[in-house]
This record gives structure tokens, sequence and C-alpha cells, in this order.
């Protein structure tokens, strides 16, 4: 009993430290710590037997486990998969939102497209009626109301002013309606022709709208209707629509200048 | 299907535990169907090649300990049938108790003392496993053990000592 790792024997014992080269060599050469260790170890062996002594039929519960298990499968433990079904369905899941995105960006880009060649093709009609064929419209031409009519539509009374072609100037603006929206219909002249240019202030709309114009092209887009060619764009939460009867590249430059005056 | 191969297979071991742990065998049923179910619900949570018996353990546990605690004080008498479970060949060393004497000295430990023993002794787990299992520091692990080890050869010895005792007056 004088041997001083005698008292370590037990810790040594169930840290698993007993199996080291160290503690071997001590064993074989130490009968007190060895005595010690099989004690230890007969008394936990003692207390297994005990245990295992009790008769414990596992069938019947293994069959109720089993039952039980297949009570509770849910739509996503496929039976006859053997991975794990969470990752499936996640991977349903992302599939899901990609295709969904997908569909939404297409609508999106489609819908803005279209919304925005019918409104081209509204503004061209506008023009040709109320400023080449001069239909009697009422128009404010006093500059003090044609800001007044910027601020409610635009939210900036400045916009006609700050807009306008290099070398021509203002000669009215009145509310008109272009593909169901009320737009600012602004005319200006350089002496011999006559350029409509057409403002609104995007709105929000509802959660399906705002989503869809995520998706909506908002660049430069020139086009030729009938005998104008119609820019449109939109930058800063405003839609432009320009009305010429320039080429397209001179009316891609004047929405561009338009654009960058926003 | 994999569950079956990986998990039930340890269902005779997890009773074992169970009834020392319950100290009545159809509330160690019921904590074994219990487990066995929330592990296959969670079985995308296991990693294969990780320890399955260890897994399960832990969450027979964690099911004993939040849906048994109400029962645990109550003084159940376990069905002492004579059943030998023991691995062919292994060594047996020779006691002078039965394994009722034993039995009933485990069963007089506290939970915590009676749960480390029969993981290590029974169940084969090393301290760092059980440390694992029952989420608690190796060194309490070990004292646990150690404790619980003096426990039960102490109440064994008192047991001796009254029968000796009452040999003697006869």
């Amino acid at each position: 009993m004088n041997c001083p790792s005698y008292e370590r024997v037990t810790d040594a014992y169930l840290s698993g430290e007993i199996e080291s080269s160290e503690w071997q060599s001590h064993l074989e050469s130490c009968p007190n710590c060895t005595a010690k260790l099989r004690s230890e170890s007969d008394f936990d062996l003692i207390i297994r037997h005990a245990v295992n002594e009790e008769r414990l039929q596992t069938r019947q519960l293994e069959a109720h486990v089993r039952a039980a298990i297949r009570k509770s499968r849910t739509p996503w433990h496929f039976p006859l998969s053997h991975g794990p079904m969470l990752v499936k369905l996640r991977y349903g899941i992302a599939a899901t939102v990609v295709l969904g995105t997908l569909v939404l960006a297409t609508f999106g880009y489609a819908k803005g497209r279209m919304d925005r060649t019918a409104a081209c093709v509204d503004a061209a009609d506008d023009h040709q009626e109320e400023v080449i064929s001069k239909a009697p419209r009422k128009w404010k031409s006093n500059l003090k109301d044609v800001e007044s009519l910027s601020k409610r539509m635009v939210g900036d009374p400045s916009i006609p002013e700050r807009i306008a072609p290099a070398g021509y100037h203002l000669i009215g603006a009145r509310v008109c309606i272009l593909h169901n929206k009320n737009y600012m219909h602004i005319d200006y002249s350089d002496g011999n022709n006559e350029i409509s240019l057409f403002v609104r202030h995007l709105d929000s709309g509802n959660g399906l709208t705002r989503v869809l114009a995520w998706f909506a092209s908002d660049g430069e887009m020139v086009e030729r209707v009938e005998t104008f060619s119609v820019g449109s764009t939109q930058k800063r939460d405003v839609a432009l629509v320009l009305v010429s009867s320039s080429p397209i590249p001179d009316v891609q430059k004047l929405v561009e200048q338009a654009a960058n005056r926003l | 299907m994999q569950f079956e191969q990986l998990a039930l297979v340890h269902v005779r071991a997890l009773l074992r535990a169970a009834v020392r742990l319950a100290r009545d065998v159809s509330i160690a049923e019921d904590l074994v169907q219990d487990a066995m179910l929330r592990a296959w619900r969670h079985f995308d949570r296991f990693q294969p090649g990780t320890n399955c018996k260890a897994w399960l353990f832990r969450i027979m546990l964690n099911c004993w300990t939040t849906r048994h605690q109400q029962i645990r004080q109550e003084a159940i008498q376990f069905f002492p049938e004579q059943y030998a479970d023991n691995v062919p060949g292994e060594r047996r060393p020779v006691t002078r108790f039965t394994a009722e004497e034993i039995q009933n000295s485990i069963d007089l430990l506290n939970e915590e003392y009676r749960t480390v023993l029969i993981l290590f002794a029974v169940e084969g787990f090393s301290c760092k496993e059980i440390a694992e299992i029952l989420a608690i520091p190796i060194g309490t692990v070990m004292s646990r053990l150690s404790r619980a080890r003096n426990l039960v050869k102490t109440d064994l010895a008192k047991r001796e000592a009254r029968y000796m005792k009452a040999k003697a007056r006869i």
C-alpha cells in the first residue's frame, strides 16, 4: 500500500488513462495497484451482470415502436427514401422559390414592356390630336399654373422647365390619360416643331404590382408609332414619355437628356 | 430502412437503462418508445458515422428529464424475473450478493449517480461520452461515478452486516 499511484488507480481507470503505456508498465510491476484495478473493474462487472439479470422482453416493444413510427409518418417521410427528408423538403422549397421568381420576372418584364408600349401609343395619339391637330382642349399656359400642376402631378414644380429640350420653350400643360394613368402633358416648341413630354409620378401600387415592377425594365426605350418617334423611360419615381416627329436617334438623345434632368 | 438498422438494434440497451432509471418496466417501455419516436422524427439530425447509441441515450435521458420527472420519486417495485443476458465468454467475478440485492442497492442511489453508473458499468460508455450525453463536465461524471460505486459498496456492506447479525442470532 506504499505505492504513490495507488490512490490514483480509480481516477485513472474512470478517465481511461489506465490504457496508457505509462500506467501499463506501472501495473506490470505493482501488484497492489493491479489488485485495486482488478477490484474496480470487477465491481463494474458485478453491477453489469446484476443489471443484466433482469428479464427484459423487447420484441413487443420493438413492434410497438415500429407501429408507432408507421403511424407517425408525415408526408415528408417518404417510405422509399433513405436520406434525411428535411433536405429534400428544403430542395423542394428552394426549387419552388426559384421557379416562382422566374415566372414573376418573366411576367413582370412582359407586363412592364406592354404597359410602356400602350402608354407610348396613347401618347402618340394625344400628340397628334392635341398638338398637331390642335383639338380644342384647355391648356395651362401660365408658368405659375403649370408649376402648380407639376407640383400636384409629380411632386416638383420645376420639372416642366427643367426637362425642356434644348432650344425649345414651354407652350402649355394639361392633364391627360395614357393607358389608364394620369399624366401631365407638356407641350414645347422651337418655333417650327413641337414636342410633347408626358410625366407621371410612379405610384407604389399594391404588393403584387410592386413585386412585378422590380422586374420591369426602366431604361430608355424608343419606338416608332405611326409617323412619330416615341421614347420612354423611368427615373427617380417619375415615368416620362416623349413624342416627336424627329428620327429615333434624336429622340433617344432627347429622352436621355430629359431623364438626366429629372 | 436505415433507422431500423441503426437505431432499433439499441432498444434492449435503452430499455435496460430505462428500467433502472424509472424502476418500473411499463414506465421504462413508454420512455423507450417516446425516445425512439423522437429519434425517428429527428433522424435527419443524426450525423452518419457518429455514435448512434450515445445519440439515442441522449434523447432518452432528455425525454426522461422532461416527461417523467413527476413520477421518478415514486417507489415502484420492479419485476425480479431472472434472465441471463451475458456476453458469451465474458469474465464473471464471483459475488456473495444476489442480482436482486445489487439491483436494490443501485435503485437506492440518487438519479444522477444511478444514471452515470448504468451508462458506464452496464452500457460501456466512456466518461467522455457520458459527459456529452448528459451535457455535464467530464470531471463531474468521474466524481459522480466514483461516489455511486462507493455508495453501492457501502450499502451492500450494510446488507451483509445485517445478514451476519441475523445469522449470529440464530
